[in-house]
Order: structure tokens, then sequence, then C-alpha cells
């Protein structure tokens, strides 16, 4: 009897982490450089399986990798121009590097400015890397070419880094556009890149995907929600009328 | 309560300010000098869901955190060049590239400004329509004629009964490394901020400094198709942040009623 309950909460409970991720997916669909997240979930036999099977080592039940996870969505983004020299997009794969106090981050966010030194940093302050380290322009107005190269006055003075992250499931978030990879994870330097100066790349999200989400979960919420009730009619019938002591 | 309830409406909040961007650009889209302002959106910092075994460390893998919705990260101006208007004003200076003009204020500070309308005062000082004398401290001669300044900001007269025409000083641009960060203080005014970095002194035409021209006026950037478009995104953008409001709200109602 038990087991109904069991499987209709947890697969409310998915409902919800659902509607979460729809809901931040559209909260962020005009954050530049933003990659979707795909929901999805594992069947229950699954996990009850796992549940049921603990291994010598760490005895009792426990779950090892959650119900409901998401993944990330690694389609580019629309390319919008905005005519503003310091704003950039990546044509095709890779990512800008960025140093942060807690070491290196990678971003498609290329809303760049100067800070009052004349480095390049992104919108929260963190330098953009290039082959040589960071990098410092004397104006506002570059001309960056597609490999990367930054001239100023002709002359080339830096050239932007960008990295190639083969595998998308290494990508870790960590919040304002910013991505981190566990430390084994093989960086290669992207040498087939596409900086378009200019231009920024408009978040992935597809609003009639996530509208469809949202109408199925809210829908398979209701449907839970009648499974329970039901469950609920049986048991009040099987107490109050079959278990009548009078 | 559910998540997606606040997430949505931070999804709705960064929309209106979006909106509120785009009005005022558009308000001011026949302003002279006026520079248009952008919005940057930024993901929210993600929060973490540990493992149900305690004895496992907590580790910030790929599948255990998550996002809270979205936040503006900075709204700064476009110091794009806008058109040059064609006035036939003497005092009327475009300035056609880099730079801005620098004028003293009431209380002894500067301001910086590209708004080149200019008119003489009593004293026959240069100053804007506002009243506010440039630092390059120009004063024109009560019987001068024909007024010319030149590309490079050096003013000259001609004065009634001399032959040859007399300098009367020239006129110096400041220039930022981060103009986007300057703070804008109304009245097309701008004050230095610690983000701007130093002002530089120049000569126009000089080192990257844009140079005048006279009997130009300076168009506003806002480009009114590019904030028409940015205003249906807004809206629609909006428009199903609430939808997300509303299926939370949904879902908060159905777990209402589990329990009859």
């Amino acid at each position: 009897m038990i087991d109904a309950l069991a499987i209709t909460e947890v697969g409310m409970k998915n409902d919800v982490e659902r509607l979460r991720v729809v809901s931040n997916n559209l909260a962020n669909a005009s954050t530049v450089g933003f990659k979707a997240e795909i929901p999805y979930t594992r069947p229950f036999a699954e996990e009850l399986a796992q549940l049921m099977s603990p291994t010598d080592d760490s005895p009792g039940v426990h779950l090892t990798r959650p119900v409901f996870s998401t993944a990330l969505e690694t389609s580019a983004g629309a390319v919008k121009v905005t005519n503003n020299p310091l704003d950039m997009a990546l044509d095709g794969q890779g990512y800008f590097v960025v140093a942060t106090d807690q070491g290196e981050r990678y971003t498609r966010q290329g809303t760049f400015h100067l800070d009052p030194t004349g480095r390049l940093v992104t919108s929260e302050g963190h330098p953009v890397l290039g082959h040589s380290g960071e990098i410092q322009l004397t104006n506002n107005a570059p001309q960056i070419d597609k490999q990367g190269n930054i001239r100023e006055n002709g002359k080339v003075i830096a050239q932007l880094r960008v990295a190639n992250i083969e595998d998308s499931s290494q990508l870790i978030r960590q919040g304002e556009g910013l991505y981190s990879v566990a430390e084994s994870t093989q960086i290669e330097e992207n040498n087939s890149i596409n900086v378009r100066q200019g231009f920024i790349e408009t978040a992935n999200v597809v609003p009639m995907k996530e509208m469809v989400r949202m109408i199925e979960t809210v829908r398979h919420f209701e449907t839970s929600q009648k499974i329970l009730r039901s469950y609920d009619a049986m048991m009040d019938r099987a107490i109050n009328v079959l278990g009548e002591t009078r | 309560m559910i998540d997606s309830l606040y997430i949505g409406a931070t999804g709705m909040q960064t929309q209106q300010t979006q909106v509120d961007v785009i009005a005022n650009n558009l308000a001011n889209a026949n302003t002279a000098g006026f520079k248009r302002n952008t919005v940057e959106f930024k993901d929210l910092l993600y929060r973490e869901v540990g493992a149900v075994n305690s004895n496992q460390q907590t580790d910030r893998t790929a599948f255990n955190i998550y996002g809270m919705g979205s936040s503006i990260s900075a709204s700064r101006k476009v110091f794009t060049v806008g058109d040059a208007k064609r006035t036939d004003g003497e005092l009327d200076l475009a300035i056609r590239g880099q730079g801005f003009f620098e004028v003293s204020l009431a209380d002894g500070q500067v301001a910086y400004t590209r708004s080149g309308s200019f008119t003489r005062n009593q004293d026959g000082m240069l100053v804007t329509q506002d009243g506010l004398e440039l630092s390059s401290q120009i004063q024109i001669p009560v019987d001068a004629t024909d007024i010319k300044i030149s590309t490079d900001g050096k003013v000259s007269v001609s004065i009634s009964g001399q032959n040859s025409r007399s300098d009367v000083g020239s006129i110096e641009l400041m220039n930022f490394i981060n103009p986007a960060a300057l703070e804008p203080v109304g009245d097309n005014l701008y004050r230095a901020t610690e983000g701007s970095g130093d002002a530089m002194r120049g000569i126009p035409g000089e080192q990257g400094m844009g140079t005048l021209a006279q009997g130009f006026l300076e168009n506003s950037n806002v480009k009114l198709v590019d904030e028409l478009v940015n205003l249906v995104v807004a809206q629609r953008a909006y428009e199903i942040n609430s939808r997300v409001v509303q299926a939370s709200d949904e879902i908060l109602s159905i777990t209402n009623n589990l329990m009859r």
C-alpha cells in the first residue's frame, strides 16, 4: 500500500523540480550567453533497485545519484548585433577564459568592458585572459579579428584565449554566466575559433519547449494528485467500512 | 513555497527594468548628446542539493547545483557617436569621435558633457545653455563678430577695426579609459567615478581625441528600431515569466487540495 504513495510523492517532488528548471530557463531568456538546462529523471524502478541493494563498504540505504538531474543544452544561441566594440560572441564551439579568485572560469557571455586601469574585464569585473595573461588596452574601441587578435592602431597587443571543452557534462555552473571544470578535465586551446566583435550571443532558451514542459508538468502534478486522492479514498473505505467493528 | 514562484518573479522584475530603460531611451531619442542605456542580465548564484548519504562529500558536481533565476548585472551607457545634425549655430559644436567638454559647476567641481550647444554669458564667457562655464575659459570680446572654431579647438574672432583675426583661446577635450562608467547626473552632464578612470586632457584631433565641428550638434545615439525590437522581446519575456508564476500558483493550489 505504501509503495503507491511513495511513488506518487517522488513523482510530485520531481514535478516541482522540473518546474524550477523551466522557470530558471525562462527567467534567463534574455541573459547573454545563457545555456538552458534540460531536466531529466531516472526511472523509479532503478531508484528502488539501488535503494534495496546496499554495497559492502557502505551498508544501509543510500542514494548515490539524485533522482532528478539536469543536463546543459549547449546549442548556440542566436547572435545579435550591438555595434559595441567590446561586445564579443563566439561563432561555434569554445568558451572565453576569465580569471577569478577561485581560479580559471569559462563563459560565453561576451559583454566586456574596461576597468579604470584599462584591463579587459567581464560585467562582474573578472579579467578576461589572453594567451599572455590579462589584456591591457588604452582605448575602448580596439579592432578584434576572427582569431581573437586584438589590435590597437594596427599593432597586435594580445590574443584572446578560447578554450575548447568537448564534454559538456564536465561543466559546473557557478552562476553569473561562469562555468568551472573539475581539476582533471582536459582543456584544449581552440585553434579554429571565430570571434565576432560587436555581437552578443543571446540565450538558447526556446520558449515553446519550456511552455510545453510547463504544461506537461502541471498536468502531471494534477494527475498525481488524483492518484493520491483515490488512494486516500480506498484507504478510507478499507478502514471505515470494511474494518467496522460494530 | 516552491522555488519556481520566486524564480518567475525575478524574471518579471528584470524584464520590468529592461522596459524602464527602453522607455528612458525613447523619451530622450531627440536629446542632443544623449547616450542610450543598455541593461545586462546575469543568472543568479546557484544553491547545492547535497547527496542523501552524509558520509559522502558534498561536491559541487555537475548535477546537484541549481539556478535561482536572473538579475541585473549592469546598466551602462553606450558611448557610440550619434549622427551630427546641422544647425548653423555659430556656437554649436559637435564632437566627431571621442571626448567630452569639461564644464565647471556652481560648487567648484567639474562635470563632463557631449552636448555642445554653447552661448555667451554677460561677461562674454562661453557657457552651456544652463550657464555653466567651459573649463577652457574662452572669453569672446563684446565687439567680436564672425566667431570661428577650428576642428582642433582654436577659437578666433574678427574685431571691427582690425584687419586680421585674433585668437581668443583654445577648447580642450577630456577623455576616459572607460566612459561607460561615468555617472550621469542629468542635464546632459556626467561626473567621473572610480570605474571610469582619470580624465585625460587633450587637444581635439590628437591622440585619438575627436575633432570639433562648428555649426553642428550631435544627435542622441538611440536607434528607434533597436529599441522597439527590444521592447517587443521584453514584453513577451515578461509575459512568459508571468505564466511561470501562474503555473507555480496552480501547483500550490493542487497541493493544498490534496487534503479535502
